[in-house]
């Protein structure tokens, strides 16, 4: 129906492949203590007693010591190790991947939130407004929804501040003043980010009914969602917004458990697991957020009585028909008449979508 | 110009800890932070060494890459030296450095790292020569004096070199030949690619 | 005079002065207005009932506390922050000891000071989100409402974004935000702080002079 699952899915997957890859890496360091172990008996081979004059050129072992083994250090927080070789993969990818392809998903997300807008327009309630309401969101629904999206909009822009300040706002406002935009930044995203966790155990709880697969998902996916097309039929929650509690559910943990290492390092037993959350919390940033601008697109401009169900919590009866046709019938009893048919209508003028874009609350 | 370059002779550091005690001293560093460290490889085994290591004023330097801020800059020597005012102790510097050199007032919770502190090359930093601000940031600045790093002049066994890369690999060179043996030029194949060995 | 000087100098001298007078103000206004005499003869006492009606506010009412459960957390999670905030940050205790009085009292450490910001943003914004998305609540809130949990979020939001104590241009921001807060709270809602003790009160002497059981 809306534009959510495949921003969604698209995420969903880059999310998916990106940890695996970075747990991998992680699962070829062998522990800690082989590492000793190993180090040692290469002295002894190469070096030993025989050897300790340095008769030897000892390449091997100095090349060693360059992809990070490690040493024994007297002083500094820099712990043992002589040469931490990842930082400079740590550099590559942060710089060369994430910071430059992150920037152009989001673009991208942003784009095709536009091209969308131009070819399917607002969608509009082809009945009208009926004036009748069913009731879609209690009270405490609409308090956690806006109490995660008031936190993840903070956290949002004070994120993409830290992770694509230097190449956009930088050259723009300059040195000093990005830097007091950063160190603000910084601050924020450090402190909100514990009430992230908060948010999403609450939503997580509120909305967990209702939010898993049916079968009439797999027809609403056979269809497309009716992204362009004829309407597809959905319960109480269709597959795009299933898709979208579920990332938020599994990328916002990842996110969490990341953010916490990186909040407190000292949970973190190693350099390389503060590196990895890193790249790792940035990849499920640039997901989350993507997907939630289409999520805030559709809930807003993008769709006429959308935005109901989340400020009064009741949504007009035309619309429950037309977008939750399944969840009309479970609460009303009644049918739908003929879902299909409303499909056919003709794609409706831009002019006349500008001009009213806005869905306002009763 | 001059290219400073450190390096640390494996063959003759003895774990001593001067360089770091002189450069605490120097820079009147608070506790809690050591610009430069000492690591000892094989403690206790046959060929045991020592290498002294602080910030090597990389050529290509990975804090300067990834810094979100921008505070890093090199000076026409090559002395990597950033700008405390700019810094907003993110720690990403420290997740980059191949020799762990940024260093941190504070390793606490929430993030509250502070100002990022480390190495200059004693060097100072971007305020005025020898004003009471620079040193209260970074310390004293040697080389506007026109001496060189405190940590290698003060090194007991003449193990830790600083100073003009040519003269440092000159010195070093000669040592090679007169022991008849050794690499160990430990630290420039990653610190100084790209730049001739001379 | 640099802008973080002004506002944290003589604007903030101003804004606490219009704080001090106009609360001050407000709250001999209202007591000036006086209450009707009651004749009827007391069946207790009306100071015990003062003071009871305070105490007994603080806790939520059997019957409602089912509903309003999410606000009284809420509110309590956002006043007790603020309060401690306020009052154990340890900017905020060095700037008090430097521009108004020559006391000072343990800090709380950093880890605690955002913990506390956490408690009084996270009632802060359900307070509000229950304010907008309440029906009732829409109903009754009018301007003010809204401009007074505005200015407080932007006070505590400038003040957290302030926390790395690096940047003149953030403390400044903070201050400024500190110095319209103080201006506008006497003309305010945000008064209930000086005022609610009196309405409470209020009540409670009522109830308590007719015998009733709080």
């Amino acid at each position: 129906m809306d534009l959510r699952e495949l921003v969604a899915a698209m995420f969903l997957f880059a999310l998916i492949v990106m940890p695996l890859e970075s747990l991998q890496a992680q699962s070829v360091r062998p522990p800690a203590n082989a590492v000793n172990q190993g180090i040692d008996k290469q002295i002894d081979e190469q070096i030993g007693t025989s050897n300790t004059l340095g008769t030897n050129s000892q390449s091997d072992y100095w090349r060693d010591l360059r992809h990070g083994k490690d040493g024994l250090a007297t002083s500094g927080q820099s712990g043992r190790k002589l040469i931490q070789a990842q930082g400079e993969q740590w550099r590559i990818v942060r710089k060369t991947y994430i910071v430059k392809y992150g920037g152009w998903v989001l673009a991208t997300a942003i784009f095709l939130i536009v091209l969308f807008y131009l070819i399917r327009g607002k969608i509009r309630l082809k009945a009208g407004r009926s004036g009748e309401t069913i009731s879609r969101f209690s009270l405490p629904h609409r308090t956690a929804h806006w109490f995660m999206a008031s936190i993840f909009i903070l956290l949002s822009i004070s994120g993409l501040i830290l992770l694509l300040g230097r190449t956009v706002l930088m050259p723009v406002i300059g040195k000093n003043a990005h830097s007091i935009v950063a160190s603000a930044a910084m601050q924020g995203h450090n402190l909100f980010g514990p009430l992230f966790i908060v948010a999403l155990i609450w939503l997580t709880f509120m909305f967990i009914r209702g939010n898993f697969f049916q079968m009439a998902d797999l027809k609403w996916i056979l269809k497309g969602g009716g992204l362009l097309g004829p309407h597809a039929s959905a319960g109480h929650y269709n597959f795009g917004e299933k898709g979208w509690f579920w990332l938020v559910v599994i990328a916002g943990s990842i996110m969490a458990i990341t953010g916490m290492i990186l909040e407190f390092p000292w949970l973190a037993e190693s350099l390389q697991l503060l590196q990895i959350s890193v790249i790792v919390h940035a990849i499920g940033a640039i997901a989350l957020i993507s997907a939630a601008l289409g999520h805030i697109y559709i809930g807003t401009l993008g769709m006429e009585g959308a935005l109901d169900s989340m400020t009064t919590g009741d949504v007009d009866v035309v619309w429950a028909k037309e977008h939750h046709d399944l969840w009309y019938e479970e609460v009303t009893g009644q049918k739908v008449a003929n879902p299909e048919a409303e499909g056919s209508q003709s794609i409706p003028d831009h002019n006349q979508i500008s001009a009213q874009s806005q869905t306002t609350e009763t | 110009m001059a290219r400073m370059k450190f390096l640390c002779d494996a063959e003759r550091c003895i774990e001593c800890n001067s360089c770091v005690t002189a450069c605490k001293n120097e820079h009147e560093i608070p506790w809690g932070i050591n610009r430069r460290r000492v690591v000892t490889l094989s403690d206790g085994k046959p060929g045991e060494r020592s290498i002294s290591v602080a910030c090597m004023h990389c050529s290509d330097a990975p804090c300067m890459a990834v810094c979100p801020v921008d505070c890093f800059y090199q000076t026409a020597n090559g002395v990597v030296l950033h700008d405390k005012d700019l810094c907003i102790g993110c720690g990403y510097c420290f997740f980059a450095c191949p020799f762990g050199a940024p260093q941190y007032p504070q390793a606490g919770n929430f993030g509250s790292r502070g100002k990022m502190d480390k190495c200059t090359f004693c060097a100072g930093g971007p305020e005025d020569d020898h004003s009471a601000e620079e040193f209260k940031k970074y310390g004293r600045n040697r080389i506007a004096e026109g001496k060189l790093p405190i940590c290698a002049e003060m090194c007991s066994t003449k193990a830790l070199l600083a100073g003009d890369g040519n003269i440092v690999s000159n010195i070093y060179r000669e040592r090679v030949v007169g022991r008849g043996f050794g690499s160990g030029a430990w630290g420039w194949g990653r610190a100084y690619i790209g730049e001739g060995r001379t | 005079m640099s802008l973080l000087q002004i506002f944290e100098g003589p604007l903030f001298y101003i804004a606490v002065t219009v704080f001090m007078i106009g609360a001050t103000w407000r709250i001999l206004g209202i007591i000036a207005i006086g209450r009707k005499t009651d004749i009827s003869p007391p069946k207790a006492s009306a100071n015990v009932g003062f003071i009871a009606g305070n105490l007994r506010h603080f806790l939520p009412r059997k019957v409602f506390a089912k509903r309003t459960w999410v606000h009284i957390v809420a509110g309590y999670s956002f006043h007790l922050g603020l309060f401690v905030l306020v009052i154990f940050a340890a900017p905020h205790i060095t700037f008090f000891h430097d521009r108004i009085w020559d006391i000072r009292w343990p800090a709380l450490p950093r880890w605690g000071l955002i913990i506390a910001a956490q408690f009084a943003f996270a009632g802060l914004i359900m307070l509000w989100v229950r304010r907008f998305s309440d029906p009732v609540m829409r109903l009754i809130s009018d301007w003010d409402d809204h401009i007074g949990s505005w200015l407080t979020f932007l006070v505590m939001l400038t003040g957290c974004l302030a926390l790395q104590e690096s940047h003149d241009a953030l403390k400044a921001t903070h201050m400024l935000f500190v110095d319209i807060w103080l201006i506008y709270f006497p003309f305010s809602r945000l008064m209930h702080a000086m005022t609610f003790f009196l309405s409470r009160g209020y009540t409670g002497a009522t109830y308590g002079r007719k015998g009733m059981n709080l």
